[in-house]
């Protein structure tokens, strides 16, 4: 009976809808990286990333509709700041979609990172960036809203280092087959990271400063 | 990459664990607002039947025509801004004698007009955008034209045959000996309600105040109709907002149709205001996330779902035609339902009339004025005075 008058203001729903999209990305980086690494054939899993893209694409209007008709419903009571927060979660999660879809869309064109000099290297990077959409999940899922002081810092120095390769394979003497793949990947990876980033100010900052963070003007700072 | 792993967890944030304590007060408090609402019907009903005959006759003389009944309806509505305050009302003054169901039903059929002006003004909000604007004026004009063109065809039909009343009149024999309005025996619900009215009658006979007395309890009886369905609004809309957005989030999947007027039903029945319910949908409109062709049905279900409150108010009347004007009130919005809207081409109607007036009104914002002031003001005065 108490869950017929449950109240929806704390937008439940929404949260899980991000929560699984946040899921998603995870999947479909793990299908990117097995097409990238060639421990699958790309064109194998062609059919289940775009799928995978187009439910990112739909959970995110579905989104939209949601905090719309919450706003039209609850008028004056609605929390705005949380409403417009989950606006800008939504998007930077489609867009860390997008970019999996990209980094998929590289073997799709011959890219093969599973031979050269760097092959363990460029291991290495999936695995963190991986293990980097997992503990946004878990972090969002549970704000935890200590643990997001600790992450970005560390994603901002990961962005760095990844936007020193970018720029060196950019300017580097290396054929462009082996050097341009290598310039996109970094640049994709650092994006991918930067939206979970921008995801995870959500937690701490003011709505004002999403995406921008810092420690001191988040919303916890003493 | 380094280690992502978070310092120690922290528990998902409960829901407040008072919140259902505020839902149950708050159902407490509408069934008291229900209360408070038929003992402001009773009031008001004995108040204008203290007033004596020739008082009230020379009251109601200025709407004896069915067109000036109409347009008082619709004033009255725009007045008060709730369809409910005025339907409510007049089934009042039908239980009190005071007013035949004749001159009642294009009251009530007035009132259907009035009361969308809500969501008309509500769409002006959204005046600095122009596509914004033209999907919600589209929205909200859908509701207004729709309810015009049902009273041009029921209007005639009511004033020539009898056809909404008459139906109403068949209806409400149904309920012959089973509701304290049309049964011998008051029961206890309705000696509940007189009981308060009766007290207050007996200090003012008491104090030798008679003849001010009908007076004072018309007033009361408005102010506790006014309020209690301002009440019961507010604590209802709390109630069931998850439930309405729920609703609204199934009627955007599944689109227009039966399901979308059922909704509409039921959160104007849950929310007793169709105003509330109509200008819910206007920002969803403008945003272009609803249809018209989705708005429309919810729009028609929230016509039928205002009648409710009528049909309350009839519990408190003594006059076996209150029931019969607040049946008067469902049988004509359903009539509308069933002429306009089963067939395609007739349902395009207020759908086409709308959206030209929202692009009309988008090009020329001057015209929305008129149109406003037009409808909701001048025409009804204007009827008023040649009748």
């Amino acid at each position: 009976m108490f869950s017929l008058f449950r109240d929806a203001q704390q937008l439940e729903n929404v949260e899980t809808q991000l929560v699984g999209m946040l899921e998603t990305c995870s999947r479909m980086f793990e299908l990117a990286v097995g097409a990238l690494m060639r421990t699958s054939d790309p064109a194998a899993v062609a059919d289940e990333i775009f799928a995978l893209d187009k439910e990112l694409n739909r959970t995110e209007r579905e989104i939209r509709r949601e905090l719309l008709v919450h706003g039209s419903v609850w008028g004056a009571e609605v929390d705005y700041g949380l409403m417009l927060a989950y606006m800008s979660v939504a998007k930077d999660v489609e867009r860390v979609g997008d970019y999996c879809k990209n980094l998929w869309n590289l073997a799709d064109l011959g890219v093969d990172f599973s031979t050269g000099p760097d092959q363990s290297e460029i291991q290495e990077h999936f695995r963190e960036v991986a293990e980097l959409i997992v503990v946004t999940t878990k972090v969002f899922r549970d704000q935890e809203e200590s643990a997001v002081h600790e992450l970005i810092p560390e994603i901002e120095k990961d962005e760095k280092h990844y936007d020193d390769h970018m720029a060196q394979f950019i300017r580097s003497d290396e054929p462009g087959t082996f050097a341009a793949p290598r310039a996109i990947l970094y640049r994709y990876i650092k994006r991918i990271s930067a939206h979970l980033s921008n995801l995870l100010t959500s937690l701490v900052m003011p709505v004002d400063r999403l995406d921008f963070y810092k420690k001191s003007k988040a919303i916890d700072a003493e | 990459m380094g280690d992502h792993r978070p310092r120690d967890q922290v528990a998902p944030d409960p829901t407040p664990p008072l919140s259902h304590v505020g839902t149950w007060a708050r159902l407490l408090l509408t069934v008291l607002f229900l209360y408070v609402f038929l003992v402001g019907i009773k009031a008001l009903e004995r108040g204008i039947g203290s007033l004596g005959a020739g008082f009230v006759d020379d009251l109601f003389a200025t709407v004896a025509h069915p067109l000036a009944a109409l347009a008082a309806g619709v004033l009255a509505t725009v007045l008060v801004q709730s369809s409910s305050v005025t339907t409510s009302t007049i089934v009042g003054l039908v239980g009190a004698g005071v007013l035949g169901i004749e001159t009642a039903v294009p009251m009530v059929m007035g009132a259907n007009i009035g009361t969308t002006i809500t969501g008309t003004l509500a769409a002006l909000g959204h005046v600095r955008q122009n596509a914004f604007f033209r999907r919600a004026f589209a929205a909200a004009t859908v509701h207004d034209y729709f309810n015009i063109l049902a009273v041009i065809v029921l209007f005639p039909l009511e004033v020539a045959f009898g056809a909404v009343s008459r139906i109403a009149v068949e209806l409400a024999s149904l309920f012959d000996g089973l509701l304290p309005g049309v049964s011998d025996d008051p029961g206890p619900v309705k000696r509940a309600i007189e009981t308060p009215v009766d007290a207050i009658t007996g200090i003012f006979e008491s104090l030798g105040w008679e003849r001010a007395a009908g007076s004072i309890l018309i007033g009361l009886g408005v102010v506790l109709i006014f309020l209690s369905l301002w009440q019961i609004t507010t604590q209802m809309r709390w109630v069931v907002s998850g439930q309405i957005e729920a609703a609204i989030n199934r009627i955007l999947g599944k689109g227009a149709g039966a399901g979308a007027m059922l909704v509409g039903l039921v959160l104007t029945v849950a929310v007793q205001s169709s105003s509330i319910t109509t200008s819910m949908l206007v920002p969803l409109a403008a945003a272009g996330v609803l249809t018209l062709s989705t708005v429309y049905p919810v729009a028609l279900g929230a016509n039928v779902g205002t009648t409710i409150t009528a049909l309350l108010a009839s519990v408190a009347a003594d006059n076996p035609d209150a029931l019969v004007v607040a049946i008067a009130h469902t049988t004509f919005n359903l009539l509308g339902i069933l002429i306009f809207y089963p067939i395609p081409m007739l349902r395009r109607i207020p759908v086409a009339i709308a959206e030209w007036t929202a692009e009309v009104g988008a090009r020329r914002r001057g015209l929305i004025a008129v149109y406003i002031i037009g409808m909701f003001f001048v025409v009804p005065i204007v009827i008023l005075f040649i009748t």
